[in-house]
C-alpha cells in the first residue's frame, strides 16, 4: 500500500468530531489536513523516514492589478528538503488558461528546481485565482498547491456585460442601461456606440461624471426571442471594440413558456411529453379553443393550469417504430381577439434503438 | 430529529482515476453523482485528443454504476448554459443536457446563474418533464420552484431519504445582474434547516457558487455540500467543515464529484466517499447520448443558427476572402492552400458539426462580423481558417496595400488553440508549419 493510499483510507468518526469543530483551511493536501496528521502512520511522535521533500518557499503570488490580456509568468522556486531523490511526476493547472513546468523531474537531497508558470489573461476580469498542482513522490505532501491570484482590469469594462430585458409583453419599449468602466489609468475616449438590430436604439449618456450605453427597446419589437448586440468603439488598442449582448423574450398578451420544444432524440416504439404553460399577462381568464399539431406523431392537449389565466398545454408524442424527424408546430386557439392563435414550434426524431442495452428512458 | 452523521470517510484513491477505478471498486448501495456549470459544453471539442468531460461519457459512467447493482442519485448544480445567453442554441443546449442528464439518473437541478436568467420557471417546467426537480432555495417567498426536495433510496430492508437544497451565490450574477429577491444563502438556509433536517436521513446542499462561498453553509445537520463553481482540482478529496463533507468537481462538466455511501448498520448512518472522477477517454461515450447529440445538431440546423448567428462590424473594416490574397502572395496563398486551416471547414462536415456556431466559429473566417462567413453557399471563400482569421479584414490592405495591415502572433492562434480545443498545442511547432513569409 503507498503511503498515499494509506492516506487515503482514514476514518473520521465526525461524531467525535470534536476534534475539529469549526472549519479547516482550505487546504487540500493530507500533509495539511488536522485529521489527517492525528492518524497518519506517520505521526509526529513516530519515527519515520523522510524520503524526498518537497519545500516551496512561497506557495501564492499576487499580480496585483494588471491588464487584460497581459501574459504573466511566474516562477515558485522549489528545493528537495529531504535525504532521498524527490521526484516531480506531474505539474497540472486548475484552468486552460494557465501553463506549468517543472524545470526538473527529479531533484537529489538539496537540489533545486522551479515550477514556471504562464497565465493567460484574455477574458478575465476582476479578481482571479488559478490553482497550480504540483504531484510529487513526498510522501507528506505528494499534492502541492500553487496559487497566481490577479486584478484583470480591462481598458474599457461593461457593467454589467450583457442587457436581460427578460419575458417584455409585446408593445412595451423598456429602457436599461450599463455602464462603460475605463481603466484609471489609461485615457481612452468613447467613440461610438452601435446596434446591430433596428428593435433596439443604443445611445451614449453621461450622469454624475460617469458613462452609460442607454438601450430601447422598440414597442414594435416582433414576438420571439431577442438576441442581439451593442458595439462601443473606443480609442483602446486592446478594446477597440466592445460587444454588449442584449436578449429578450417578447411576448405576445399570453406568455408563452417555453417559446419552443425540444423532444431531441426519442428511441423507437418510446414516447416523450413536454408542458408548455400559457399564462395571461393580466391574470385573466380566457379560454382555449383548439389545440392542434402540424405533424401526426405530436398529441397535443390544452388543461386548465393552477393559477388565474393559465394552461398547461402538454404535448406527447405518438410512439413509432419507424425513423421519423418530428419537425412541426403545435396550434393553439384561443378566445382573446388580439392573440387569436399561439403557435409553438416543435423538434424531435425518432431514432433508431440504440447497442446501449442498460439504457433507461429519460422520460416520459 | 434525524442523528448527524457519524462517520464520514474520506477515500483518496491515489492519482489514478480511470475506467478501471469504477470497475474494482466496492460496489456501493448508493452513489451520489454531483456536476454542474456545464456552460453548454455538452461535449468536448472533438479537434483534439485527451479533452476531458462530455455527456455521452457521463452517462456511460452513470450506468455503469447502476449496471453493478447501485442506486444512482445524480444532482447537477447550476449553469446548465452560459449564464450570460438567452439565444436558442443555448435554449436547444438546455434541453438536451436535460434529456441526458436524465438519463443519467439526475433527479434535481439547482438553479444557478444562467436558470436564473432563462427564468426559473422555463427550466423547472422543462426539468419536470424528464423526472428532475428544479431547486432554489433562496428564491423568493412564493416563488413556485421547489426549495428542497426529497430522494429516496431503497437500501435493502430500510429506505434512505436523501434531502437536497439548493443555493445561488449572489456573487455569480455580476454588479447589476442580482436577480431582485434573491436571498443571501446563510439567511435563506437558516430559515430552511429545520424543514430540511426533517426531510432526509441525508441532507445535501448545492451551492451555484465557489468553494468558498459554499464552505460558509455548513452547519450542524448537514451532511454533505456540494460546490458547484469550482476550479479544476484534480484529484481533490473533500475538505471537511465540522461535521459537513464539503466537494466540488470542477467546471465545465471536464469531471464528475462521485459520494458513495456505505452502510455498516442496516439501520445506522452512512458513510461518506467522496472521490473526483475526470472523466476520461477510458470512459467510452454511451450510445443513446451520442445520438442524442446528432439530433441535437439536426435542432440547430433547423433553426439555421448559423446563418442567423448575431454579428457586428469588425473594426477593421471588411472581410475580403482568401481568394483575393492570391494574386499579391502566391507563395504564401501555395502554402496556406496545402495546409490543414484551408482545410478546417471540410473537417467540420466530416464531424458533422457544421450547424453548431461554437464550432463553426474556429473553423470559418469572421463568423461574428458583418462581412463574414454566413453559409458555405453565400460565402464559400470565407470557409476555412483563412488569411483573414489571423490578419484581420482585408478590404483596406487592398485599397491600400501599402498600409499596415495584420502582424499576427500567438494570441491569434490561441483563439482556437487553447487548453479547450487543443491540449497538445506547441505554438513554436505549430507556427514553423505555417509560417509564409
Amino acid at each position: 500500500m503507498s503511503p498515499r493510499e494509506r492516506l487515503g483510507a482514514l476514518v473520521f468518526a465526525a461524531g467525535a468530531a470534536a476534534l475539529a469543530a469549526g472549519c479547516q483551511p482550505a487546504t487540500y493536501t493530507p500533509a495539511n489536513s488536522v485529521a489527517a496528521e492525528a492518524t497518519s502512520p506517520w505521526h509526529p511522535e513516530a519515527p519515520r523516514p523522510v524520503g524526498g521533500r518537497i519545500v516551496f518557499d512561497v506557495r501564492d503570488h499576487d499580480f496585483g492589478q494588471i491588464h487584460q490580456g497581459d501574459l504573466l509568468s511566474f516562477d515558485f522556486p522549489y528545493r528537495n528538503a529531504g535525504d532521498a531523490p524527490l521526484k516531480v511526476d506531474r505539474v497540472a493547472a486548475s484552468c486552460g488558461c494557465t501553463a506549468a513546468t517543472s524545470t526538473a523531474t527529479s531533484l537529489g537531497p538539496g537540489g533545486q528546481g522551479a515550477v514556471k508558470t504562464t497565465m493567460r489573461t484574455k477574458g478575465m476580469r476582476g479578481r482571479v485565482s488559478k490553482t497550480v498542482t504540483v504531484y510529487s513522490n513526498d510522501a507528506e505532501s505528494p499534492r502541492t498547491l500553487l496559487h497566481l491570484l490577479a486584478t484583470v482590469v480591462a481598458d474599457v469594462e461593461l457593467q454589467p456585460r450583457f442587457i436581460n430585458f427578460g419575458h417584455v409583453r409585446a408593445g412595451q419599449g423598456p429602457t436599461d442601461r450599463v455602464e462603460i468602466q475605463v481603466a484609471k489609468d489609461r485615457k481612452i475616449q468613447i467613440l461610438d456606440v452601435e446596434s446591430s438590430s433596428p428593435h433596439f436604439a443604443a445611445r451614449l449618456e453621461e450622469s454624475d461624471g460617469r458613462r452609460f450605453i442607454v438601450v430601447s427597446l422598440s414597442p414594435d419589437t416582433p414576438v420571439g426571442a431577442l438576441n442581439e448586440r451593442v458595439t462601443v468603439y473606443t480609442s483602446s488598442k486592446q478594446d477597440r471594440a466592445v460587444s454588449l449582448s442584449v436578449q429578450a423574450i417578447i411576448q405576445g398578451l399570453v406568455a408563452v413558456t417555453p417559446v419552443s420544444v425540444s423532444f431531441g432524440a426519442i428511441p423507437s416504439g418510446e414516447y416523450r411529453t413536454r408542458t408548455v404553460r400559457l399564462q395571461h399577462a393580466d391574470g385573466r381568464a380566457f379560454q382555449v379553443t383548439g389545440v392542434s399539431a402540424t405533424h401526426p406523431l405530436l398529441n397535443p392537449e390544452a388543461r386548465p393550469g393552477k393559477g388565474p389565466g393559465q394552461f398547461d398545454v402538454i404535448i406527447r408524442t405518438v410512439p413509432s417504430h419507424e425513423p421519423a424527424r418530428l419537425s412541426g408546430e403545435i396550434h393553439v386557439r384561443t378566445d382573446i381577439a388580439a392573440q387569436p392563435e399561439i403557435i409553438i414550434p416543435v423538434f424531435g426524431v425518432v431514432s433508431p434503438p440504440t447497442t446501449s442495452a442498460s439504457a433507461r428512458s429519460p422520460g416520459p | 430529529m434525524v442523528a448527524i452523521l457519524a462517520a464520514v470517510l474520506f477515500a483518496a484513491t491515489g492519482a489514478s482515476r480511470s475506467a478501471s477505478d469504477e470497475s474494482t471498486d466496492p460496489k456501493a448501495p448508493v452513489v451520489l453523482l454531483f456536476g454542474g456549470d456545464l456552460r453548454g459544453r455538452l461535449e468536448p471539442c472533438g479537434c483534439s485528443e485527451g479533452l476531458l468531460g462530455g455527456l455521452p461519457r457521463r452517462l456511460s459512467y452513470a450506468r455503469n454504476a447502476a449496471a453493478r447493482g447501485s442506486v444512482v442519485i445524480g444532482a447537477e448544480v447550476g449553469e446548465l448554459t452560459p449564464p450570460d445567453r438567452l439565444d436558442r442554441q443555448s435554449a436547444l443546449q438546455a434541453e438536451t443536457a436535460l434529456d441526458l442528464l436524465a438519463a443519467a439518473g439526475t433527479r434535481v437541478l439547482a438553479a444557478g446563474a444562467a436558470e436564473w436568467t432563462r427564468g426559473l420557471e422555463e427550466t423547472a417546467l422543462q426539468a419536470a418533464d424528464r423526472g428532475i426537480t428544479l431547486i432554489a432555495s433562496n428564491a423568493p417567498p412564493g416563488s413556485s420552484v421547489a426549495d428542497l426536495h426529497t430522494v429516496e433510496a431503497r437500501v435493502g430492508p430500510r429506505t434512505l431519504r436523501v434531502a437536497f437544497a439548493a443555493f445561488a451565490d449572489p456573487g455569480i450574477f455580476g454588479d447589476g445582474a442580482r436577480p431582485a429577491g434573491l436571498a443571501e444563502p446563510t439567511a435563506a438556509l437558516s430559515r430552511l434547516l429545520p424543514r430540511l433536517r426533517a426531510a432526509g436521513d441525508w441532507r445535501v446542499v448545492l451551492v451555484a457558487g465557489s468553494l468558498e462561498e459554499a464552505r460558509k453553509l455548513a452547519a450542524p445537520g448537514i451532511d454533505l455540500i456540494v460546490a458547484g463553481h469550482g476550479e479544476d482540482l484534480d484529484g481533490f478529496e473533500g475538505e471537511r467543515v465540522g461535521d459537513t463533507l464539503l466537494v466540488t468537481f470542477g467546471a465545465l462538466g471536464k469531471a464528475l464529484g462521485r459520494v458513495d455511501l456505505t452502510f455498516p448498520e442496516p439501520q445506522g448512518p452512512p458513510i461518506a466517499h467522496f472521490r473526483w472522477v475526470p472523466l476520461t477517454g477510458d470512459y467510452k461515450d454511451d450510445a443513446e447520448a451520442a445520438r442524442a447529440l446528432d439530433v441535437h445538431q439536426e435542432a440547430l440546423a433547423a433553426e439555421r443558427l448559423v446563418e442567423r448567428h448575431p454579428k457586428v462590424p469588425h473594426p477593421d473594416g471588411r472581410f475580403v476572402g482568401s481568394d483575393a490574397c492570391a494574386s499579391c502572395h502566391p507563395g504564401a496563398t501555395k502554402r496556406w492552400r496545402a495546409s490543414g486551416h484551408a482545410r478546417a471547414y471540410e473537417t467540420l462536415v466530416t464531424a458533422r458539426r457544421t450547424a453548431d456556431p461554437t464550432c463553426v466559429a474556429c473553423h470559418v473566417v469572421g463568423l461574428d462580423f458583418t462581412s463574414g462567413f454566413t453559409d458555405p453557399a453565400g460565402t464559400a471563400t470565407l470557409k476555412g481558417v483563412g488569411c483573414e482569421s489571423c490578419h484581420g479584414p482585408g478590404a483596406s490592405h487592398i485599397a491600400m496595400p501599402s498600409s499596415p495591415y495584420g502582424p499576427a502572433d500567438a494570441r491569434n492562434c490561441a483563439q482556437c488553440h487553447n487548453a479547450e480545443h487543443d491540449r497538445s498545442f506547441r505554438f513554436d511547432e505549430a507556427w514553423a508549419r505555417i509560417t509564409h513569409r
